[in-house]
Formats: C-alpha cells, structure tokens, sequence
C-alpha cells in the first residue's frame, strides 16, 4: 500500500509520477512495435495524406517468390551472426584469461581493447574505411604485397562481408571480454590450485574448471551477441551501406524504408522477418545454453 | 615454478602488445598521423610520418564540417534525452519497486515483454511525421526518451533500500514526490550515474536516429555531420580523420576519466 496516503489526490501520486513514462513507453514503443506487424501487410509510402493499402499477405509472397533478394539476405544475416558470434566470443573469452591476471600492464590492455564500446559506429567506421581505403590506406600496400594483387576491400564483393564482420568484432569484443572477466573472477583461485596440483594442465584446467565456472557469463555474451548481429545495420550503413554482398535484412529494412523508395510496408514486412529469425534463434539458444548450464 | 610464472607474464605482455597495441591501438595512432599530414603530403606518401605537423587541418574540419552547430546539437540531445530519460524511470520504477500501485507486477510484466517485441523504426518514422516530431530539436529528444535497461536497474536497487524510510517520512508529513525529489534521488546517485553514463553514450553516438528524424542540416548533432561530411570529401583522408579525431575526443575523454565508472555500468547493467 502507498504509504504517502490511501484516499483523495494523494493517493493517486504514484501513478501522476508513472505516467509519463508509461505514455512515452506506449507511444514510442510498444506502438510502433504493433504497428510494424500491421504495416507488414500494406503497401504505404508514409508520406502524410497517403493511404494505408492493404495488400494482405502480399508482401510476405513478394518476399519467397524467388525474385527478391530476401533468401539471399537470410543467408548473409546468419553468416554475418554465426561468425560475429563465434570470433567475438572466443576473442573476448581468449583477451579475458589472458588479462585476467593482475600483472602491470593488463589494466592498459584491457582499456584499449574496451575503448571502441564507447565509440560511435561513425567513427569506427570511419576509422577502418580509411585502414582499409584502397587509395593510400596503410593496409593497401601490405595486401598487395602478400597477394600479389590490390583489392577495393570494402567495395569488394569477396572481402566486404569478411572486413564488416572484423569492424563488428573490433568495436564490440571488448564488451565480451568485460562480461568474460566478471564471470572468471567469480571462480575461486583455491579451487584452481587444487586441479593444478592434482596435476590438471592449463587446458584441462580450462576445459573441466574454468570454463564450467563461467557458464553463466557465456550465455549471456552468446546471447547478447547473437541478438545483437541479427539486427545490426548501423556499422554497415556507414561501411558499405549493404552494397557487396553485406546487404542484411536489417540493413535491408532500412534501405527499402528509408533508401529513397519509400516502401514502409515491404521494409516492415523485413523487420518481421528479421524478428522471427530473432525469436527461433533466441529461443533455441537459450533452451540449449540453459540446459548446458544445469548439466555442467 | 617460477621460470614459468616469468614465461606467463612474458606471455600476457607479448599477447598485450599484438592484440591491445597491435590491433586496438595502431589504428588509432595511424589516424592522428594522417590527420596532421597535408593533403599533398598525404598524397606523395601516405605512410610516411609527417615530418611538418599540419595542426592547420583540425581547425578547417571544424569549420568546413560546421562542428560547432553540430557539437552544440550533440550536447543538447545527451543532456536532455540523458536527464529526462533518468527522470522518468525513476518515477516508474519507484511506485513499481514498493507496489504502491495495485498493478504493479503487469507493469513490470510489460515492460519485460516490451524486450521481446518486433522493431518500430518504420512506424515511429511515420508517428514522428503526424505528431510533428520530425525535424524538430524536442521532437528528436521525446522520439528518443526511453526507460530500457535503467527501468529494471532501479527497480533492483530501490529495493535493496529499506521501506521503513518511506514510511518514516511519510510519518513526518514528506509529500510523495517530495520525497522522490529529496530523498530518494540522492540515494539514487550511484545508480543514476551507472545508467546515466549508459544513455549518454548512447545518445551521443546515435547515427539512425538522426539520419531518421532530423533532415534539417542545422539539427543534426555531430555523428550525422561526420557522415555527410565523409560523404563530400571522401577522398581528402588528412581532413577527414581530424574530423573523425574531433568526433571522437570527448568519448575517449570521458572513457579514460569514468572508465571504472563505464565499465561497471556495463557489467551491471548486464545483471540485470
């Protein structure tokens, strides 16, 4: 009960203060939320005056008719999300067990990996069109002399998919390894100690001890990650804007919406698409995660 | 045994070197070096350290890249949407958190199912155009008012505060947002720091949200500028990375003053 008052005005205080946040939260939220799944059905353009044409389930047959680029954007989000995922786990799990040792230094090293967290995709896009800038970008040279050839990196259909996955894990790993380094000094060094002194090598130590101990910190990463790439678009935007076989379907979404054609009711259709790709894969890895975590 | 404690510190610093320095640091280091080059200087030898600091290149991308306008759209919008953001969830999660209100788990039920919900970019773009919010400084902050993660996050914590606080101002005649206002905000601190520290990051280095709401060049804050600045002198790297140096300075600042402070709020933010 509100103990600042039970009957008149003041009791109705508590929620006075909620209110707002509960009109911005409807609004801005869970309106659009709805509204995305109803507009997945029209055909509209959005501009004001225009009408809401309902198109019923044309949009979703457009999309598996064959003649749109749809199953193309499907099998690139999941490679894009299945490689993110695995290389930014194991670098930040790797850069976690290394730095996780108090010697100088490592406070430094970890600084620098966690930095690009704070950094907007603008800049670290930026930052890596220029490294990788065919026209005197420092790694042009070094390329050309390992291949033999140049390449237009970015605005290579062959490289840019691999190059916006390394940004990717560039910018986010150092998160990884901050979740990693939380869950690993949890583990109790006695418990360590013991497995060392019964002779455990450091990856037997890691396999049967360490890694079980931090199960918890795992699923979560893996998680975040996975939710995280299947509907990145803003690092790509920046990069490639989804030219050279980087168009994801979140990137598609934006670009059938906001691209210049004006297609809000394909572009949501997209969005609804990228949210059940979203929930099955969700959902599946936390049913797998969750079991993994019991068991261990 | 200690040969080997030496080879594993060795180890951490050689794995430092390649993967912090190498990979993390290099790259960084490589545009401050670009951006005190000359154009021309750029142009003969792109790898080469300059010799004449071309300081001269920080001042014309300020200028050509109109970053004053754009520094002052960017502060603006963190502030307000940073403040208010803090402001309405701590009302909506003070009465939820004490069950002052006979719905508050549906509340708390919806905003955790609110997490799990399709995106609405595409709509809010249209409601953005009926409610006039498009292309408008207050338009732009209310789009992007949200309560997210701090919602839960103080949730938490106010309930590790004891209620008999309440109760005992209540006692001594301390009005309901009086109380929010004078007492609890101050016990907040820590809490609104962690989360305040999360939304300003994020609002400061939002790019779809400005390339989405905010077509008017003298709105845009500085991640929008950057880019359409990229956009026109793409092939001018000396100006363009003092540019991206300039975007970048206040975020590698407040990392390397608050960076316990950050890296806490990640950790704990992932708690919750």
């Amino acid at each position: 009960m509100n103990v600042f008052g039970k009957k008149g005005f003041k009791k109705w205080m508590p929620l006075l203060g909620l209110l707002p946040a509960i009109i911005v939260f409807g609004a801005f939220k869970i309106y659009p939320s709805i509204m995305t799944f109803i507009y997945s059905f029209t055909q509209y353009s959005g501009i004001p005056g225009t009408p809401l044409h309902f198109v019923g389930l044309e949009n979703y047959k457009m999309a598996f008719s064959g003649f749109s680029g749809i199953g193309k954007a499907i099998r690139i989000t999941i490679i894009f999300a299945l490689c993110v995922t695995l290389l930014q786990n194991a670098l930040g799990l790797f850069a976690a067990l290394v730095f996780n040792k108090k010697t100088r230094g490592t406070v430094f090293y970890r600084s620098l990996v966690f930095l690009p967290v704070v950094l907007s995709v603008v800049v670290t896009g930026l930052i890596w069109s220029l490294l990788f800038s065919p026209i005197g970008g420092p790694i042009e040279p070094i390329w050309k002399a390992v291949f033999g050839h140049s390449s237009s990196f970015f605005g290579s259909n062959t490289l840019a998919l691999p190059l916006v996955i390394f940004v990717q894990i560039w910018q986010n790993a150092g998160f990884t390894m901050v979740v990693y380094l939380a869950g690993l000094q949890t583990v109790p060094t006695e418990l360590l100690e013991s497995a060392q002194l019964d002779g455990a090598s450091r990856w037997q130590r890691f396999r049967h001890v360490l890694f079980p101990m931090i199960a918890a910190s795992t699923t979560v990463n893996v998680l975040l990650c996975v939710i995280g790439a299947l509907g990145t678009y803003d690092l790509i935007y920046v990069l490639t804007g989804g030219q050279f076989g980087t168009m994801t379907l979140g990137m598609d979404m934006f670009n059938t919406a906001f691209g210049g054609s004006n297609q809000l009711g394909y572009g949501s259709m997209i969005q609804m698409l990228q949210f059940a790709l979203v929930l099955i894969v969700t959902l599946i890895l936390q049913w797998y995660l969750r079991r993994r975590e019991v068991e261990l | 045994m200690k040969n080997k404690s030496t080879f594993d510190t060795v180890a951490v610093h050689v794995v430092g070197w390649i993967l912090s320095v190498g990979v993390y640091l290099l790259p960084l280091l490589f545009l401050l070096m670009i951006s005190l080059k000359t154009t021309h200087g750029f142009l003969a030898d792109p790898l080469a350290i300059p010799v004449h600091l071309e300081w001269g290149n920080f001042v014309d991308a300020w200028q050509q890249g109109h970053m004053t306008d754009y520094f002052l759209n960017s502060v603006i919008y963190t502030v307000f949407i940073t403040g208010l953001s803090l402001l309405l969830s701590v009302l909506a999660a003070f009465p939820v958190a004490r069950n002052y209100l006979k719905f508050s788990n549906a509340i708390y039920l919806l905003f955790v199912i609110s997490l799990f919900l399709p995106g609405g970019l595409i709509p809010l773009f249209t409601e953005a155009l009926k409610l006039h919010l498009f292309n408008s400084r207050i338009g732009y902050i209310i789009l992007n008012l949200g309560t997210g993660l701090s919602f839960f996050f103080f949730v938490g914590y106010i309930k590790s505060i004891p209620k008999a606080l309440d109760e005992a101002a209540a006692l001594d005649g301390c009005g309901y947002f009086r109380f929010v206002f004078q007492v609890l905000i101050p016990l907040l601190k820590p809490a609104l720091a962690t989360m305040g520290l999360l939304d300003a990051i994020g609002a400061w280095n939002n790019l779809i949200g400005p390339v989405v709401f905010l077509s008017d060049q003298n709105l845009w804050p500085l991640t929008r500028g950057l880019f359409v600045f990229y956009g026109q002198f793409s092939n001018n790297w000396p100006l363009l990375a003092a540019a991206v140096i300039i975007v970048m300075t206040p975020m590698v600042l407040l990392f390397i003053f608050l960076q316990r402070y950050i890296v806490q709020a990640a950790g704990g933010a992932i708690k919750q």
